[in-house]
């Protein structure tokens, strides 16, 4: 397994070390999944950084990143996925990385895959490559009502953003810095990600989806309820349409920051 | 009791509100209410305290006008919509607190980084000279 991975590092992973990449960890009291996360993208992107986006855990969150090396950006308060994200966006932008690659800190996304990704977002012209469960069926579960949340989204997106995007909601994605520089300037609060689909669409971005293979979470408690699925919907598809009545947003030009 | 129930609702309806604005006035004069969030109280106590005392005359045109029977219901009407203004200007105001709650707890976590990246090349920097100097 290990001789395996550093035969694959030697072939395939020019490109992960050519590019400055950060690898983005929000986590929200993940103590039981952080740890293997952090090690299985050490492993995945050796010369990547990580920083992790504790968004005010009140477990052993911040802690578990700090002993395995990772930088850790901790808020005082939870400030929801959303502002995590961006904290993360707005420290890439600071510190010059090239491209970030967000990955759940739930181990939902498989660390082995940032490599396709990355490497999808430096071949293609897109600005922003999707990890999406749903180009190809590679067995992944859904239960019917997030599987009619999801189509609906994807339905209303596709329309709007003139693109087939299968999976909207799906947080494992690769930005290069042009994206970066957006989303560390204005990014969606809350429920983040379908929102985020149709700002790219409007500021210009290209967007890329790709297949990837998600597990279901390591550990910990998913903070997804009946009602709140509801009202995830009704909160995702208003600011979709909202969004649609403000102008165009623009990508905002480099500027320069303390480091 | 000297006066009709009439009258004594008239006063009351006077009254109550004229206090009011006193209380809103004497909140800003101690800083204890800001001058912006104060303006929507205070035009509402005012307005009824004036439609109250010119009840007969303003009051019964403003019904007339709205096709309101009972002249002391526009008096409710009225007040009602000057609270959700009120209630409104709070939501914006909420919103705008939370952003910037966000920002300053986003930039808080960034310094807090910063600040232990430059304790620890501090403090590296300070053992390389113990060890070149020993």
């Amino acid at each position: 397994m290990i001789r395996e991975t550093a035969h694959q590092q030697e072939t395939d992973s020019q490109v992960l070390t050519r590019v400055r990449l950060l690898v983005i960890i929000p986590a929200y009291n993940e103590e039981e999944s952080l740890g293997r996360v952090i090690h299985r993208v050490h492993e995945a992107a050796p010369n990547a950084d990580i920083v992790v986006i504790n968004d005010g855990s009140t477990d052993a969150t911040p802690a578990i990143a700090e002993t395995l090396e990772a930088k850790v950006l901790s808020l005082p308060y939870n400030l929801g996925i959303g502002s995590a994200m961006q904290t993360g966006f707005i420290f890439a932008r600071d510190r010059g990385y090239d491209v970030a690659v967000q990955v759940d800190g739930d181990g939902q996304h498989d660390p082995s895959e940032i490599k396709e990704i990355v490497e999808c977002l430096e071949t293609s012209p897109a600005d922003i490559v999707i990890g999406s469960r749903y180009v190809e069926d590679r067995g992944y579960e859904t239960p019917w009502q997030r599987k009619i949340g999801i189509l609906v989204l994807s339905g209303l997106i596709s329309l709007l953003v003139r693109q087939k995007i299968t999976d909207p909601t799906s947080g494992f994605r690769a930005l290069n810095r042009q994206a970066i520089l957006f989303c560390a300037a204005a990014y969606p609060f809350d429920y983040p990600e379908p929102e985020s689909v149709v700002l790219f669409a409007r500021a210009g971005l290209k967007i890329q989806e790709i297949p990837v293979t998600m597990n279901p979470r390591y550990g910990g408690q998913s903070s997804i309820t009946p009602i709140r699925s509801g009202y995830y919907m009704v909160k995702v598809i208003l600011s979709i349409l909202i969004e649609l009545l403000r102008a165009r947003p623009k990508i905002a030009g480099e500027t320069h920051h303390a480091p | 009791m000297l006066l009709s129930p009439l009258t004594r609702l008239e006063i009351l309806m006077i009254a109550v509100p004229a206090l009011l604005l006193l209380v809103v006035l004497e909140m800003v004069r101690r800083r204890r209410l800001r001058e912006d969030y104060s303006l929507l109280w205070l035009a509402t106590f005012a307005l009824l305290v004036i439609l109250s005392t010119f009840r007969t005359t303003l009051l019964d045109s403003i019904a007339d006008v709205l096709g309101i029977f009972y002249p002391p219901t526009a008096l409710f009407v009225i007040g009602f919509g000057l609270m959700l203004l009120i209630l409104l200007q709070f939501s914006t105001v909420i919103t705008q607190l939370s952003r910037q709650t966000s920002q300053a707890a986003q930039h808080i976590a960034l310094l807090n980084l910063r600040i232990r990246e430059l304790e620890k090349t501090l403090q590296d920097r300070s053992e390389d000279s113990r060890n070149r100097a020993s």
